[in-house]
């Protein structure tokens, strides 16, 4: 099989489970059951805000990157490094572990 | 993703430095493809610092750059659920972090499109908004910052390997 080819078959395998996924979770929020994520009551059932409201949020929002606010950065960077840290330990640790088994048996 | 792949390449300058081996560019292309998809991620998570508008367009952008990050992977998706459905295998906790992943970044990005208020906006296309997709959002968004850095670190081996040697400079191209 060509290369083309094959990433293209890779490509519709992907974007069908992709599909799938989507179809799942669309049926579930027009299910009784979206309520448990979204929550009763009238917030559930309320209307989407209206086109103008939108372009009103958006001028609200500004346009850029807002570098004096780095903190947020900092904050996702710290999070992921620990986990990330916390994971590798554990990954070194299990491997010793197995060839300190291995050696003495 | 998978293991470390490298060729036999004869030295550039015979003699003077030592043999070394060529990194394969789609090995290359992984590792600053997956890297700039991190780093894009660690930004869009971090909506304080990119503001609405900039959260949103790199969403859009982690989303189709996700599309094709599975796929360059398809390979090893197919070889580890085949050997796992057939004896199991070492490789069935980064095959399970992995599927949970999918999941979650699916639900992140489809949530996000949902209740984008700006980029989708831009295009000229009304979402719906309600408030179960926004909470889905945040939930799913809150996962992935708890997947995204173990799906990396579960590969740290292949990491530090190929980074090593990708940002490796070479002595006989800097003198020239």
């Amino acid at each position: 099989m060509s290369g083309p080819v094959r990433f293209t078959r890779h490509l519709i395998a992907v974007l069908l489970i992709v599909a799938a996924v989507t179809a799942l979770t669309v049926a579930w929020a027009h299910s009784s059951e979206a309520s448990w994520l979204a929550g009763p009551g009238p917030a559930a059932h309320r209307r989407p805000p209206t086109q103008i409201q939108l372009a009103r949020r958006h001028a609200d929002n500004g346009p850029g990157l807002s570098l004096s606010d780095s903190g947020d950065l900092i904050k996702t960077a710290l999070i992921e490094s620990a986990i990330a840290a916390a994971v590798i330990a554990l990954s070194a640790l299990r491997r010793q572990r197995r060839r300190m088994t291995r050696g003495t048996s | 993703m998978e293991t470390v792949k490298t060729t036999g390449a004869a030295p550039a300058s015979a003699g003077t430095a030592p043999a070394r081996r060529r990194i394969p560019t789609r090995t290359r292309l992984d590792f600053w493809f997956d890297s700039a998809l991190l780093i894009a991620y660690t930004l869009a998570y971090s909506l304080g610092f990119t503001g609405l508008a900039v959260h949103e367009w790199l969403g859009l952008g982690i989303g189709l750059a996700l599309l094709l990050h599975l796929t360059l992977h398809w390979d090893w998706v197919v070889r580890t659920t085949r050997r796992l459905l057939s004896r199991g295998g070492r490789d069935r906790g980064i095959w399970l972090v992995n599927l949970a992943l999918l999941f979650a970044m699916t639900l992140c990005v489809l949530s996000g499109v949902l209740i984008s208020r700006i980029a989708l906006y831009q295009l000229g296309i009304g979402v719906p908004g309600t408030p179960f997709w926004v909470s889905l959002h945040h939930t799913t968004a809150q996962l992935t910052l708890a997947l995204v850095p173990v799906h990396v670190a579960l590969r740290w081996r292949w990491i530090l390997s190929v980074g090593r040697r990708v940002l490796r400079r070479d002595p006989g191209k800097r003198s020239q």
